[in-house]
């Protein structure tokens, strides 16, 4: 079985472009909180989720929907909408995170496919078991912390798909649940659906370099012609012992595209492109990329997929991050 | 990067403000009946305005949006700075953006392009623009009017010209540079190196320690 091929959109024009560039499945979400890309200008309406869906399935694609922001207190109504939404949209599988939403799509809807968010951050045996037996779930979209034999080791034991991420951001392993952009936002990332609001996000020229900043903070500072990066909490430069360092993760992507045999012979049913809030030439590129690498390895062929991914990478740096975990 | 444009830049820097201004307005009339979708998702955002600076232009431009509208019109020396945002960078730059060839996030991780100001504003127009498929040679050719399809033939020679000629000289570009390619391996390298540097700092750490040790040991005498 090929490696199934799982790419982001973040706007119908992405949609296609990722079908035409060769995905076997597109994710995408709804125009509000309910997942967890929720940028202004980006996402879907009902009709353009119908219409993404129409035109995937007529070339024999899949499109599956987000909805894997957790419900905010007492107002779960735009999840529950999302998800009736997407059901009536013909969506081949929706991807959910929270419990609450879980058992309102197995009850609503017990015939609609459900996958695990990675924001479930679901790791290990025991909970993949529990989200597997209690709601049914078809596909685990496994955390970005585990190691290829580890990944492995899940495989052999959960009975369910499993779908792991192959190019991307990477973020301190805590899989949107980060409390620093809370802290300095007020905006919570699992309910509002965006780690850096970009209504909090500005920058600042100060002649020599450009300065980055989430609410009051300043996150970074880049001299001319310095690689920038993203103006998340995680990716900020702190100063300690009178050093401006990275703390928490420096600006890399993460890219998986030469061990993709290695995550074939562990099992894994699907690789996921992450970036549903970057553009359709980043989807073009990433995605031909990958189409390419994966034909090549069902050929069996031993030629080198080129990889000019760099330049799409933040900090035009690339790792296999906890796949080989490298740091150790 | 992106490919550079120096005949459409050299165009443009010679058309006079008033001739660009009318230009501008026409185009923004063409783009509205051409793409509606354009219209209405830009009408569906929150009141903003931004100002489109390509560096190598004596021209700037203003996108102002929001509550079922968009327009887009040439700014005057007298124009105040932008209320919202502002996006700089080469006219070629700009343009990929604006036809979604070019990753924007790209551009921002190597500064090709500058943002200043609300980033919401400047997120939602680049968002909203990705969402349609724009070919400035056809929004251009759209001009011409019943002349529309010479003026795309022509278009798409002169294209085909500068498309050769870009590649001859990216060509160039690369032999000149080819000791330049960055490897993929060089940041696992200096992963590797940094880890070194590190071993061989606390080793040196070390024997400071046991150099200094000694030292006193010897001062006092003590074994």
């Amino acid at each position: 079985m090929s490696l199934e091929l799982v790419c982001p959109a973040g706007t119908p024009a992405a949609l296609r472009a990722a079908i035409d560039a060769g995905a076997d499945t597109v994710y995408c979400g709804f125009r509000d909180c309910t997942n967890a890309r929720n940028y202004p200008g980006l996402n879907f309406d009902v009709r353009e989720m119908a219409e993404g869906v129409e035109y995937a399935h007529r070339h024999g694609r899949k499109v599956l929907a987000a909805v894997n922001t957790f419900p905010r207190a007492g107002d779960p109504a735009p999840w529950h909408a999302a998800i009736d939404n997407a059901a009536a949209a013909g969506i081949d599988a929706v991807i959910l995170a929270d419990l609450g939403v879980l058992d309102y799509a197995q009850r609503r809807h017990p015939e609609l496919r459900r996958h695990l968010s990675v924001q479930a951050s679901a790791s290990n045996e025991l909970s993949i078991a529990f989200y597997r037996d209690r709601f049914d779930i078809k596909r685990v979209v496994l955390p970005r912390v585990l190691s290829v034999e580890q990944v492995a080791a899940l495989v052999r034991r959960i009975g369910i798909e499993t779908e792991v991420f192959a190019f991307g951001s990477v973020g301190p392993m805590s899989e949107g649940r980060c409390f620093l952009s809370s802290y300095i936002t007020g905006l919570s990332p699992t309910t509002e659906g965006a780690c850096a609001p970009a209504s909090h996000v500005s920058y600042r020229d100060d002649g020599a370099s450009t300065l980055s900043r989430l609410g009051d903070v300043t996150l970074n500072r880049f001299r001319q012609g310095e690689p920038a990066a993203y103006p998340t909490p995680c990716k900020g430069r702190y100063v300690t012992h009178g050093r401006a360092t990275y703390l928490f993760e420096e600006p890399v992507a993460l890219n998986a595209i030469d061990i993709l045999g290695d995550l074939k012979a562990a099992g894994v049913t699907a690789l996921k492109i992450e970036g549903r809030q970057r553009s359709r030439a980043y989807v073009t590129e990433v995605v031909s990329s990958f189409r390419k690498a994966i034909d090549a390895l069902e050929r069996g062929s031993n030629e080198a997929v080129a990889n000019k991914l760099a330049s799409v990478a933040e900090g035009q740096r690339e790792t296999t991050g906890a796949y080989r975990k490298g740091w150790r | 990067m992106h490919d550079s444009h120096p005949l459409a830049s050299a165009a443009l820097s010679m058309v006079p403000s008033p001739v660009l201004a009318r230009m501008v307005a026409l185009l923004t009339r063409i783009m509205r009946r051409r793409h509606p979708h354009l219209v209405e998702n830009f009408g569906r955002l929150d009141h903003g305005i931004i100002h489109i600076e390509p560096t190598d232009l004596p021209h700037r431009f203003e996108i102002e949006y929001g509550a079922g509208q968009m327009d887009v019109r040439l700014l005057t020396e007298d124009d105040p700075p932008p209320p919202d945002a502002r996006i700089r960078g080469s006219l070629a730059a700009l343009i990929a953006l604006l036809e979604g060839r070019i990753d924007s996030d790209a551009l921002f991780f190597t500064r090709d392009i500058e943002i200043t100001g609300s980033t919401e504003v400047s997120v939602a127009v680049r968002n909203t623009l990705d969402r349609e498929e724009i070919v400035m040679r056809d929004e251009i050719a759209a001009l011409f009017g019943p002349f529309e399809r010479p003026a795309r033939r022509i278009g798409r020679r002169l294209d085909r010209v500068i498309g050769l000629a870009r590649t001859q000289v990216a060509t160039l570009h690369a032999k000149l540079h080819e000791a330049n390619v960055p490897s993929r391996d060089l940041a696992a390298e200096c992963d590797e190196l940094r880890a070194e540097v590190k071993a061989l700092k606390t080793r040196l750490a070390k024997m400071d320690v046991r150099q200094m040790r000694t030292a006193g040991n010897a001062a006092t005498g003590a074994p």
